[in-house]
């Protein structure tokens, strides 16, 4: 596992930074989709609303691997390969990131993605891809 | 090979727009990058600069298979889907994709000249924003 610093805790958690997830399913045919709720729940663990996710998540559920890329205004990524944990649908912390999810856009979500991180890299125009955790 | 519609084709021109690259290795460790160059010569065809022989440039000629999320501000979305065809390091297409690239890159203070533009065939494409995600648009 990896310990995400606080910039890229940062970077998780700003409402201008675009988030998508890419995953693969058994016969290694690629999906990737926008999850703008991709949220950090600890430095070692991201969290993602589930909102239409419907191959996203039976590729989680086959392979257990996904990986998230970020894009921030200043033009810099982050990339996390991570290893699905399982969905929740109950308990104190998917009804708080339900209502964080609500307030921005007005949608209930049916159940929480949880993944544990493990390989961060940073990448931009001004630097190649550099592993940083 | 599939061809795009036309709201598709004009999220992709878009250069605002953000583009990701999705490949993976025969690992199956998977691999997404934003690519700014990405840009479609046709309804059927997307082409990239390819700057670098880094790990996309590795997992693209290993499998051939790409994914591509394209995010057009506030809220449309498309995922493109395709197979590699080939890597051009000259001629009409390399130019029509390289030197726009380049340019965006000296407008950032770089100068990089890509080795190949590499060609991809569009196979499928799906909606990506709420509330039609996930649906195949062709």
């Amino acid at each position: 596992m990896a310990i995400m610093s606080q910039e890229v805790l940062d970077t998780l958690t700003s409402d201008t930074t675009m988030k998508f997830l890419a995953t693969m399913d058994t016969s290694g045919i690629l999906n990737a989709s926008i999850v703008a709720t991709v949220s950090p729940m600890d430095p070692e663990t991201i969290i993602f609303a589930n909102l239409k996710l419907n191959k996203t998540k039976k590729n989680l559920l086959a392979t257990k691997k996904f990986t998230v890329t970020t894009f921030s205004p200043s033009m810099e990524s982050i990339q996390l390969q991570c290893t699905f944990q399982g969905f929740q649908n109950t308990g104190p912390m998917v009804d708080q990131f339900n209502e964080a999810v609500y307030s921005k856009i007005k949608l209930q979500l049916s159940e929480v993605g949880v993944g544990k991180v493990d390989e961060v890299y940073t990448m931009g125009l001004t630097k190649p891809k550099t592993k940083i955790a | 090979m599939a061809h795009l519609p036309e709201e598709v084709v004009e999220a992709l021109e878009e250069p605002e727009n953000i583009k990701m690259l999705v490949t993976a290795d025969e690992q199956k460790n998977i691999n997404m990058v934003p690519i700014g160059s990405l840009v479609p010569i046709d309804d059927e065809t997307l082409a990239y600069a390819s700057f670098f022989s880094g790990k996309t440039k590795k997992n693209i000629e290993a499998t051939r298979k790409i994914a591509v999320a394209v995010f057009q501000p506030p809220m449309e979305g498309y995922q493109v889907k395709g197979t590699f065809v080939r890597w051009e390091t000259s001629g009409e297409i390399y130019d029509k994709v390289a030197g726009p690239a380049m340019e965006q890159l000296e407008a950032a203070g770089l100068s990089f000249t890509p080795s190949a533009v590499g060609i991809i065939k569009v196979t499928e494409a799906y909606a990506l924003s709420i509330p039609l995600a996930g649906e195949k648009l062709v």
